[in-house]
């Protein structure tokens, strides 16, 4: 007993530890944001800075942020929904179907999940330039709008569900889609949440991509914008701040929302 | 296998029909670029004039071509230096979590902050954080050390990124490792105290061996992810001071819409993908050991 006593106060003393490490940055970028230039570097963590919210006002109206804002929310969308359907759609293919090229189709699919984007971004950039989608929201949003992982999430949820619902369905004359829709569907509403959650999160932070194919200021993402601000204005750390809690803000209040999907989703790569 | 009894006949055609729209996405967004950076890479394309064909010439030159050299190395130095201790940190915190009580769920969102943070963010708020006046020096020098050049000298910008990768993926591991911890059985542990086990003697032969799918999952995950770096290095240092933090993607990133060697860069971007493709395969093996031994 003495000895596990001991072993649980140094696991309190490591998590406590980690947590304020892992805490502190968030909390600086807080309290710096409300600092002027002068007080940043010189105060300590909790005195209150003089800046008010004029690092807000300022940077936020400086370039069009809530422009930036909404090209992200609308990526995140068109990923989510086109994820979910297409992903459900597959999945579903993939744990009730066989059909002549259904081993293929099923190797096509895992193939793909290895291509990371990083390895092939000059050749999907000289695809869009081809397409004559430059400077377009076609080039920002498509490309990259499909998760192959949802079609995993999707076909494991559904091979657990037994045939004979479908058949059911079949007998009283559902139609294919709608026994997708409106039987199967419904019983892997769960997953369909982890992978809603899990494309928002990748769109919400895709970096890369954005940066190639949108040149013109008014296609920016917000990661973008809240990079090219750095960049021009790298001088001014409490305006810098207040755009980075600009980005965050969005991602976290997602998070408080959806906490026990979100470490779900995590934890399911852990245990599956 | 629970496939539907009526099989191929009556329903495939369904079956290929839903598939479809997903098949579509893949084939013109990742499998057609694919191929075309095979065929690019043995061409010399800088977007203004025709491709010319030059064959093997820039994957016969990678062995001479120096900013490719340093930038492998640099790359394979911040996925060693990241991995390890990562896979170390991320868990004995795990680990340490599950010996939380009732308030386990709280910590456990604290620490799954960093992972919520879009990346951008992370990278501004660090660069600040690691600024030669900026507060982790200040710590260092209350503990009566000089301040350190993080983000400006090219002998210490590697390990600040480092530094930063360790404060971000630490926390997404370490809510990996919780769950696989807490999905070990507990008459596991019953049975080992039954046979008077304890401490070092459980987590030798009780934990580590139920851990092993998990721990072999996180390293493929965060090597894997490790190799796909790219916006921390482009937005604290854009691979400076000299190059000295110029991973692979940011080399590739570089070459092509910088300096227009398409050819080049994608020759670059074949090795990347070979790289990731064999870490990957490598994952699906393990996976399947997993399945058998379940």
């Amino acid at each position: 007993m003495h000895r596990s006593l001991a072993e649980r106060l140094l696991a309190i003393a490591i998590v406590v530890f980690a947590t304020v490490l892992t805490l502190y940055p968030i909390v600086w970028m807080l309290a710096a944001s409300l600092k002027t230039n002068s007080e940043l570097f010189s105060g300590s963590l909790f005195e209150l800075g003089s800046a008010g919210l004029s690092n807000f006002t300022s940077s936020l109206s400086q370039r069009p942020f809530f422009l930036y804002l909404f090209n992200s929310v609308l990526a995140a969308l068109v990923s989510v929904i086109v994820t979910v359907v297409f992903g459900a759609l597959a999945g579903y293919s993939l744990a009730k179907f066989q059909y002549r090229f259904s081993g293929a189709v099923a190797l096509i699919v895992l193939a793909s999940i290895m291509i990371p984007l990083e390895a092939i971004v000059i050749p999907l950039f000289l695809e869009v330039h081809a397409f004559g989608w430059t400077n377009t929201y076609a080039a920002l949003l498509l490309p990259t709008a499909f998760n192959v992982v949802g079609i995993f999430v999707f076909r494991q949820a559904m091979v657990a569900i037994p045939d004979a619902y479908i058949e059911a369905a079949r007998i009283d004359g559902a139609s294919e889609p709608r026994i997708l829709f409106s039987v199967i569907l419904p019983m892997v509403a769960p997953s369909a949440v982890v992978v809603a959650i899990l494309t928002f999160n990748l769109s919400w932070n895709s970096y890369l991509w954005p940066l190639i194919v949108a040149s013109d200021d008014g296609l920016r993402t917000l990661p973008l914008g809240m990079a090219a601000f750095q960049s021009a204005f790298n001088t001014q750390y409490g305006q810098v701040m207040a755009v980075s809690i600009f980005g965050a803000v969005p991602t976290t209040l997602f998070f408080i929302a959806f906490q026990r999907h979100f470490i779900e989703g995590v934890s399911a790569a852990g245990v599956k | 296998m629970t496939r539907t009894a009526s099989g191929p006949s009556r329903y495939g055609r369904w079956g290929f029909l839903f598939c479809l729209p997903a098949l579509l996405f893949i084939a013109i967004f990742q499998l057609y670029p694919v191929l075309f950076s095979y065929f690019i890479s043995l061409h010399e394309y800088d977007l203004l004039s025709p491709p010319r064909y030059v064959g093997f010439k820039y994957y016969l030159g990678l062995a001479s071509d120096k900013a490719f050299l340093r930038s492998l190395g640099i790359t394979i130095t911040y996925v060693v230096y990241t991995v390890v201790p990562v896979l170390g940190i991320a868990f004995w915190l795990g680990w340490s979590l599950t010996k939380l009580g009732r308030s386990r769920g709280v910590w456990r969102t604290l620490i799954f902050l960093p992972s919520v943070m879009p990346l951008v963010s992370v990278a501004l708020t660090w660069k600040l954080l690691l600024n030669v006046q900026g507060p982790v020096n200040d710590g260092l020098g209350f503990l009566g050390m000089a301040p350190v050049s993080w983000l400006t000298s090219s002998a210490m910008a590697p390990w600040a990124l480092i530094l930063v990768s360790w404060w971000h993926a630490t926390s997404y591991y370490t809510i990996i490792f919780l769950a696989g911890f807490l999905a070990i059985p507990r008459d596991h542990y019953e049975a080992a105290a039954l046979d008077g086990a304890r401490g070092w003697s459980v987590l030798r032969h009780i934990t580590l061996p139920s851990m092993k799918p998990t721990i072999a999952l996180v390293v493929v995950l965060s090597t894997v992810n490790g190799l796909k770096t790219f916006a921390f290095q482009q937005i604290m240092t854009d691979g400076g001071p000299a190059g000295s933090t110029q991973i692979l993607t940011l080399l590739i990133y570089k070459t092509s819409f910088s300096f227009l060697q398409m050819g080049k860069a994608s020759t670059y971007s074949v090795v990347l993908f070979t790289g990731i493709l064999v870490i990957s395969l490598l994952q699906i093996w393990l996976l399947r050991d997993r399945h058998r031994h379940a």
